[in-house]
């Protein structure tokens, strides 16, 4: 703020103006004292008072939007609601636990239905493609370093 | 008291002085946060028509403006214990109900821009409806193209008779940045009402 009380300047009170219009009760209440005094003294304020009682009146004239009563009694009843009485919103909130796990099961069952009932199954080329000779002949190491820490190498369990 | 609702923010809603009137609704905060229906019912009684004025105002239809005065006070019940006594609860309650508009219309256009967002598509130009002899039309429809802050910044003051202390709590902003969006709005609407002035206001400038 540029001035207050005592040492309000003209630039204030156009920017009170600008700012809340002509309705000096919309000021600043510490400000509005000073500011009224202001404009009485300087014609160019009153010009500046007067533009924005043009903007108000016409700001008035936009009608208030009429109240509910049907919505205030809707309100009213809100406390009575059971807490979580949306069908939708009871689910929400056991999103988070329950919606991982039943795609993890989801994806089980699956997969097990595709085993039972449908043996031939046709699978993905790379799984079923035999090993060239270069991979038949090496070993990893890694395989048997980790085979070890489950008591078996792992390559045994590969072939 | 269960969580959820609307977001508000960190620090709650406008600072009350010790040289301000207290707040009349303070003392009902906590008796809500403890669940009593009562004291929820007579902030209803309180503020529900003004709050739907003002998210009329905001949003520009009806409907919508409802919603977003359920949203308030569902989040009112539900997070009354984050009330803080240094903010008054009208204030707060505006806060709450622009962040449920906004929302709502982030719902509505996901990709919105709070800095220019106006809420409202302003279907009627001003000069439209000043040709239609509609006064009231014109200035709506002058007030609906202004971005969103400065369209809240106005209707709380202007419309809603909140101080700039207080309207500037409620959207979180100084009394200086308040300040700014009061003048660039109404300087908006100088400029698109000022073809119709005189007309509309029978010469009075």
């Amino acid at each position: 703020m540029i001035a207050k009380t005592n040492t309000m300047t003209d630039d204030r009170v156009r920017a009170l103006i600008e700012a809340y219009g002509a309705d000096s009760s919309r000021w600043p209440a510490e400000e509005r004292a000073s500011a009224l005094a202001r404009i009485a003294e300087v014609d160019e304020l009153r010009v500046a008072l007067d533009g924005a009682h043009a903007l108000d009146a016409l700001l008035n004239a936009v009608p208030t939007p009429s109240p509910s009563p049907a919505l205030r009694m809707a309100l009213k009843d809100l406390p009575d609601q059971p807490r979580g009485s949306n069908w939708f919103g009871w689910l929400g909130a056991f999103a988070a636990p329950w919606q991982p796990a039943a795609g993890l099961v989801a994806a089980g069952v699956l997969g097990l239905w595709i085993g039972v009932t449908q043996p031939d199954f046709p699978l993905p080329a790379l799984l079923d493609a035999s090993p060239t000779a270069a991979e038949a002949d090496f070993e990893d190491p890694f395989d048997d370093a980790a085979g070890s820490a489950i008591g078996a190498g792992t390559g045994d369990l590969l072939r | 008291m269960p969580e959820g609702g609307i977001a508000v923010g960190g620090v709650l809603a406008g600072t009350m002085t010790s040289s301000e009137p207290e707040d009349p609704d303070a003392a009902l905060m906590p008796r809500i946060a403890e669940g009593d229906a009562s004291a929820y019912r007579l902030l209803v009684d309180r503020h529900a028509d003004r709050l739907l004025a003002f998210a009329e105002r905001l949003v520009g239809d009806r409907a919508t403006a409802e919603d977003v005065v359920q949203d308030s006070y569902l989040s009112l019940w539900r997070t009354a214990a984050r009330w803080s006594p240094q903010a008054k609860v009208r204030t707060w309650l505006y806060r709450i109900a622009r962040n449920a508009a906004i929302d709502r219309v982030r719902r509505r256009k996901p990709t919105v821009d709070p800095e220019t967002v106006t809420l409202i598509d302003p279907g009627a130009r001003p000069d439209r409806a000043v040709i239609d002899g509609d006064i009231g039309r014109a200035v709506s429809a002058a007030l609906d193209a202004l971005p969103e802050r400065q369209r809240a910044a106005i209707v709380m003051v202007h419309y809603d008779g909140l101080s700039g202390a207080d309207a500037s709590a409620a959207m979180e902003v100084s009394v200086e940045a308040l300040e700014s969006l009061l003048a660039r709005g109404r300087r908006a609407l100088r400029a698109a009402l000022s073809g119709q002035r005189d007309d509309l206001i029978g010469g009075e400038r």
